[in-house]
Formats: C-alpha cells, sequence, structure tokens
C-alpha cells in the first residue's frame, strides 16, 4: 500500500500577494487596491497556511496599513494587533503607523 | 533520487570549481551569531537598463526572506518609512549606517539589492539578470550576507539542475514574466541564506554546504 503525505511543504501560503502587489505599486489604481485587500484575506482566511499553519509576516500589518489609507481605521487597527500579537518584533512598525493616525 | 543527486553533482561542480567548499558557518559566521530576525527591504538599486524593475522586483522579496524563517518588515509599511524620510534612492544610503532602522523599527539587519543586468536573450524564451543581495547589519554596520548571481531564466521546462528546479517549481504560477523573474532568482539565492528563527532547520544547518558568493545559474519556468 502506497501511503500519501498531506503535509505541507512551504512555510506559507501567500496566494496571489507577488502579482497583487506588483500590479498595485504600478498602476496605484482603485482596481489594483480592491484586489489587494482580496489578496489580503485570501491569506488571512486560507484553511491551509502552510507548514507553520500562521498568516506570514507582515500581511496583517500591511493590510491594516492599506485599510487605514482606505478609511477603515477600526478594522485596520485590528489588523495591525493581530501583527502585534503573531510578531512581537512588529511593535515599532505597528507604532509608526499608529503614530500617523 | 538519481536525478536529485546528478543535481547536487551538477552544482557541486558550479560550486566548487574556483575554490573549496566550506560550510554555511563559516561562510556566513556573523548570521549564526547576530542571529538576526527581523529585515528591512530597501528599494533596490536598478543600474540596468530595464524600466520598471525597481518597483516590480522590490515586491518580491518579502516573500523568500519569510520563507527562510525571517520577519520581512511589511514592505508597504517600509517603503512609506522611505517615502517619509525622502530616502527612496537607496544608492546612497549604500555606505551609510543603518543604525538609524534598528533605532526606528528594531530592525536587526537591512537587505540591500543591486540590479546590475536585467536583459532579455534573442534566443529562445529567455531573461538575464545579474542581481547582487547584501545583507547589512543593522546594530554593527558589518555585511551579513553578500552574493551575487548571474541568473537565466528559461521558458523550458528542466535545468537538469535538481536545486535550480526546486527554486522555480515552488512559485509556478501565473505570473507575470517581471514578477515570475524576480522571484525565481531570489527564491535560488537565498536558498542559500541559513535559516532564521520560524524556520523548523534554524540552528541546524550550520553544516551544510555554502553556495559561493558569486554564482551563475541557469533556472527554467
Amino acid at each position: 500500500m502506497m501511503l500519501v503525505s498531506c503535509a505541507p511543504t512551504n512555510m506559507y501560503y501567500w496566494g496571489n500577494y507577488g502579482q497583487a502587489t506588483y500590479q498595485h505599486n504600478k498602476s496605484q489604481s482603485e482596481k489594483t487596491n480592491a484586489e489587494l485587500l482580496i489578496v489580503f484575506e485570501d491569506i488571512i482566511n486560507k484553511k491551509h497556511k502552510g507548514i507553520r499553519n500562521a498568516v506570514p509576516p507582515g500581511i496583517y500589518a500591511d493590510y491594516g496599513f492599506f485599510l487605514i489609507k482606505d478609511g477603515q481605521i477600526t478594522k485596520g487597527k485590528e489588523m495591525l494587533e493581530k501583527e502585534l500579537f503573531l510578531y512581537p518584533e512588529s511593535k515599532k512598525v505597528v507604532e509608526y503607523i499608529l503614530n500617523k493616525l | 533520487m538519481k536525478n536529485f543527486i546528478l543535481g547536487f553533482i551538477l552544482i557541486s561542480i558550479v560550486f566548487s570549481s574556483c575554490s573549496p567548499s566550506i560550510n554555511k558557518f563559516t561562510a556566513y559566521k556573523d548570521i549564526y551569531e547576530e542571529k538576526p530576525l527581523s529585515i528591512m527591504i530597501m528599494p533596490p538599486i536598478n543600474k540596468s537598463t530595464k524600466v520598471g524593475a525597481k518597483m516590480g522586483f522590490y515586491n518580491t522579496l518579502s516573500m523568500p526572506l519569510a520563507d527562510n524563517g525571517y520577519y520581512a518588515l511589511p514592505p508597504s509599511i517600509s517603503m512609506q518609512f522611505m517615502q517619509d524620510q525622502s530616502a527612496y534612492d537607496a544608492e546612497l544610503l549604500l555606505d551609510k549606517s543603518m543604525k538609524v532602522i534598528n533605532q526606528t523599527f528594531d530592525a536587526d539587519a537591512v537587505l540591500f539589492t543591486i540590479i546590475h543586468e536585467w536583459r532579455k536573450v534573442t534566443i529562445g524564451s529567455t531573461v538575464e539578470v545579474k542581481i547582487e543581495y547584501l545583507i547589512k547589519s543593522a546594530k554593527t554596520d558589518e555585511v551579513l550576507y553578500n552574493r551575487i548571481g548571474l541568473v537565466r531564466v528559461s521558458a523550458s521546462s528542466n535545468t537538469g539542475n535538481a536545486f535550480a528546479d526546486l527554486a522555480v517549481s515552488m512559485i509556478k504560477t501565473a505570473l507575470t514574466k517581471e514578477v515570475s523573474v524576480a522571484r525565481s532568482c531570489n527564491y535560488y539565492t537565498f536558498s542559500d541564506l541559513p535559516k532564521g528563527k520560524y524556520s523548523p532547520l534554524y540552528g541546524k544547518d550550520q553544516n551544510s554546504l555554502a553556495g559561493k558568493k558569486e554564482f551563475s545559474v541557469k533556472l527554467s519556468q
């Protein structure tokens, strides 16, 4: 009988992050901004997140940053707090954004 | 398994042809001693004629660092900081002290990248890039990691190099050419980086063979 492993082989799930951030930085349009927010949601809500089973470094923080720029302050702050909880080394990065509010 | 061994032999020949093989602890002693965790990514320095290479490349750098166990500072927030400081041109910062980054963000290190070449090769669907990666300590300003790769990324399916094919197979998606080339190059180059705190291999790879500081490799897509 052959055993088949379903264990993840990548550290994290990134979805379409690379492409979406590239397109957004290239065009800076409402459309690319909306697409990027969808990609963040996809990464965060993905069931199988890779070997660490965690949202990758920086995703909650950048998502929170984009939400705050979009006027969604409360949800943006929630995301920054999640980054801080998951990655305590992000403390000063999170403070930097909060201090700009 | 046979292909893997063959790939290993081939890559060993490439890496050992000009200098004796050394392990990662010897090659990257400062990284093992300083144990950097958080790395800020600077805007790439584009010395090539490829317009737009800079931003496209910037967006591909956080993923391989994270996948190797590091905390890559959020790229969009880092870029905002650079713009706030009117410091978008990383070339002007290359020789400056990075301790301000440590003080501002608690970052342990800073990643600089220099795109020396980025061109299409007319024969076949191939892009040739020469990219330098340099990680500086934000605590001591010492260079912790420096590799220069001449990388040819082709549309062919197999290079015969198991490590190179693995680096590319990890990222096979419907990406634009620029993003795909950059990611292939980054993942291959950083496969030699000692694993960071979030990797299951953290602290266990000192005896692995290190790649050469300057290398050339063909990657397929």
